[in-house]
């Protein structure tokens, strides 16, 4: 495919547009008369004298200047990774950060009269907001872009790092006999480094599973597609993979109320997967996939089951848990217990990302955490900077 | 075809988790990030050249009082007021904008906080139609983008949260406390004298207004532990809580005032007030406050 440049990214507004401009200030003019008159109702005193156009008009011009500046760069986009009913993905290259490839979401929106799709902005929200930190197993976006292709669609244009395989290629790709240990734990160490990191945000992934997590050629684990339907609506459109139960804690399937272990369950299912290259538990159905889950690990105490959910506990037939080395048979000691933590059947008892990276498991790479993470920095408290300057501060 | 949420489980109200409200670091993020999310507090001297700061405060109670009918999540109406600040910073607008951005930015809020947001259609009756559904959604565009889509602002509700699981182990008083420090957090989102102050001192400054109004005693001890938990310095905390119980009294002494000059109006407003009052997640009318 050859190159394409987009130009259309530039955003215009209809405002430029002086006889529109004019009707729309009129207009808005009356929206603030009524606002007066709402406000004496309200009983606040104040009005607003009437404003010249010609200022307006100058302010008008300097927005779109400024906008236009901004965004004077473009993309080469060089080849199609994946496509979709909403839009596609490009491999691409940067021009300005000397040609380096970036991966290009590009989504297209039916532009309904609700604006722009909650799902879209708070999933940008949430990537703008960690951008800051630059953890090392988050995937940076580096951009986003949009574009009002026509009255009823707009182009959405994500830009984020390349990185070329997701943990299920790199799994399938490894040859037999598969990932060593040493391979394991330090790709588990960064996954549980990842949620860690998004937890300590107030983050909750709710779909980890290999498809969105990433690992570069170097071996370095990122997590992508935070959140549940903000993500999979791209997702599914994007790679038509049906959307999977296999990583989803049983809460999760019982409709019960969730948090942070949820996360965790999934962490599990990963950890299993690394040793044997293949899901824990491929469950066909919601029933399916519980059933699978209480065939191995057993059926939960009775008290362990949540109250108000659907699903009644006898539903399921009793059943003694298979031992971990059934399931996994090269797992050692150490790995077996933050295995067996991690897929704890009531999410109040299960094993936190703060915790699980604290476990002997890690002990040996303890030390590469302090200086990799967010934990460093948040544990060691600097109380001595008093914040005593901020209210004038700025 | 469009992108929809499609989180049915949503409706489900998260629980307490320990993780979120236990654990220091997510303080301390809080902490570190607000700064980030801070408008400009000389927007109105050194961008805006038709925009006045009364300007700002009638949109802004315009904006909380849809938001209240709308009975949005608390966090809504400061987040709105973040976005509309941030971009007042960067983009000078003639004052006939001024009420479609505060539309806009009560739209973009709630679609980062509510499970079900403000429609389109609503915003636009709530102007009594004097902004079209296309405008709204241009202008949703402009603010996204001047924004950078950075959407996740920290507001003193954050810190409302985290500051009352730490000095609160009656639950019954807490939530007296919790409601009241809401409403002044409200307040203050509508008064331009706040605009330079950062989040977690909004919230310490309207729980130690809360519990003062409350217990009508000295609450010395109180500011000590808010230092404790967010490292700002006593004097700071003690004067913003002068500052916002002189804006609560203020306030107060203004309606009183249009009441004595105007008492038709007032009868419409206090039934207004009675209706409000089945809504017991906005309490944010400021006359429901007078200890």
């Amino acid at each position: 495919m050859s190159p394409v440049r987009y130009a259309e990214y530039f955003i215009v507004f209809p405002w430029s547009n002086s006889v529109k401009e004019r009707k729309n200030q009129e207009k808005s003019a009356e929206g603030l008369l009524h606002l007066q008159t709402y406000q004496h109702v309200r009983g606040v005193n104040a009005i607003l004298p009437p404003t010249t156009s010609g200022a307006s008009r100058n302010v008008q011009t300097s927005i779109m200047t400024s906008h236009k500046e901004k965004y004077d760069h473009n993309y080469e986009e060089i080849d199609v990774i994946g496509n979709g009913a909403y839009g596609t993905v490009f491999k691409a290259k940067d021009p300005r950060n000397e040609g380096s490839w970036v991966a290009i979401k590009r989504i297209k929106i039916q532009n309904t009269e609700e604006g722009m799709p909650m799902s879209a902005i708070r999933e940008i929200a949430l990537l703008k907001q960690l951008e800051n930190y630059e953890h090392p197993n988050i995937v940076r976006l580096l951009d986003v872009r949009h574009a009002q292709q026509s009255p009823t669609e707009i182009r959405l244009m994500l830009v984020f790092e390349y990185i070329d395989q997701d943990l299920s290629t790199y799994l399938q790709r490894c040859p037999s006999p598969g990932l060593g240990p040493e391979r394991i734990r330090d790709l588990m160490l960064q996954l549980l480094n990842g949620v860690d990191f998004l937890h300590a945000h107030r983050i909750v992934h709710r779909d980890l599973k290999p498809q969105n997590i990433l690992v570069t050629s170097q071996g370095q684990l990122k997590l992508a597609d935070f959140g549940l339907a903000r993500v999979y609506a791209f997702q599914m459109a994007l790679t038509s993979v049906v959307v999977t139960l296999w990583y989803r804690a049983p809460e999760v399937i019982l409709q019960d109320t969730y948090a942070t272990p949820v996360d965790m369950w999934s962490c599990g299912c990963i950890f299993a997967e690394l040793f044997n290259r293949r899901p824990l538990f491929c469950g066909q159905s919601e029933i399916d996939q519980l059933t699978k889950i209480f065939d191995a690990l057993g059926l939960p105490r009775e008290q362990d089951w949540p109250e108000n959910v659907t699903l009644p506990y006898h539903s399921f037939k009793a059943k003694p848990p298979q031992p971990i080395n059934h399931l996994i048979p090269e797992i050692d000691s150490d790995a077996r217990d933050l295995l067996e933590k991690l897929l704890i059947f009531n999410p109040h008892n299960r094993i936190t990302a703060h915790d699980s990276l604290q476990h002997p498991y890690f002990k040996d790479e303890l030390e590469s955490i302090r200086t990799s993470s967010s934990l460093s920095e948040s544990e060691s408290l600097d109380t001595s900077d008093c914040r005593s300057d901020t209210p004038v501060s700025k | 075809m469009n992108l929809m949420c499609c989180e049915t489980e949503s409706q489900r109200r998260a629980y307490e988790d320990p993780v979120l409200l236990k654990d220091y670091r997510v303080l301390q993020n809080l902490l570190q990030t607000e700064d980030r999310y801070m408008p400009s507090p000389t927007y109105f001297s050194c961008v805006q050249t038709d925009i006045k700061p009364y300007m700002r405060k009638m949109v802004a109670q315009w904006m909380l009082e849809v938001c209240e009918e709308q009975q949005c999540e608390e966090e809504v109406f400061p987040l709105a007021m973040n976005y509309m600040d941030r971009f007042l910073t960067v983009v000078d607008i003639p004052r006939t904008r001024l009420q479609l951005l505060g539309a806009v930015c009560m739209f973009l809020a709630s679609k980062l906080k509510e499970t079900n947001p403000l429609t389109s259609e609503k915003l636009v009756i709530y102007t009594d139609r004097s902004i079209t559904l296309e405008e709204l959604t241009e202008m949703e565009l402009f603010v996204l983008s001047k924004l950078k889509w950075d959407l996740s602002a920290v507001t003193p509700h954050d810190f409302l949260e985290q500051i009352l699981s730490r000095i609160c182990p009656d639950q019954e008083r807490c939530n007296v406390i919790k409601k009241h420090s809401q409403t002044f957090i409200a307040l203050c989102s509508t008064d331009c004298k706040f605009i330079n102050y950062p989040p977690s001192m909004i919230a310490a400054g309207s729980v130690g207004a809360a519990a003062h109004g409350l217990l009508k005693t000295d609450n010395t001890k109180l500011l000590q532990s808010l230092h404790q938990i967010l490292n700002i310095d006593v004097d700071c905390l003690k004067s913003c809580q002068d500052q916002i119980e002189q804006t609560l009294s203020s306030n107060l002494s203004h309606m009183a005032q249009l009441s004595e000059s105007a008492p038709p109006k007032v009868e419409i407003h206090a039934n207004h007030r009675v209706q409000h009052e089945g809504q017991p997640t906005t309490p944010t009318d400021v006359q429901d406050i007078v200890f």
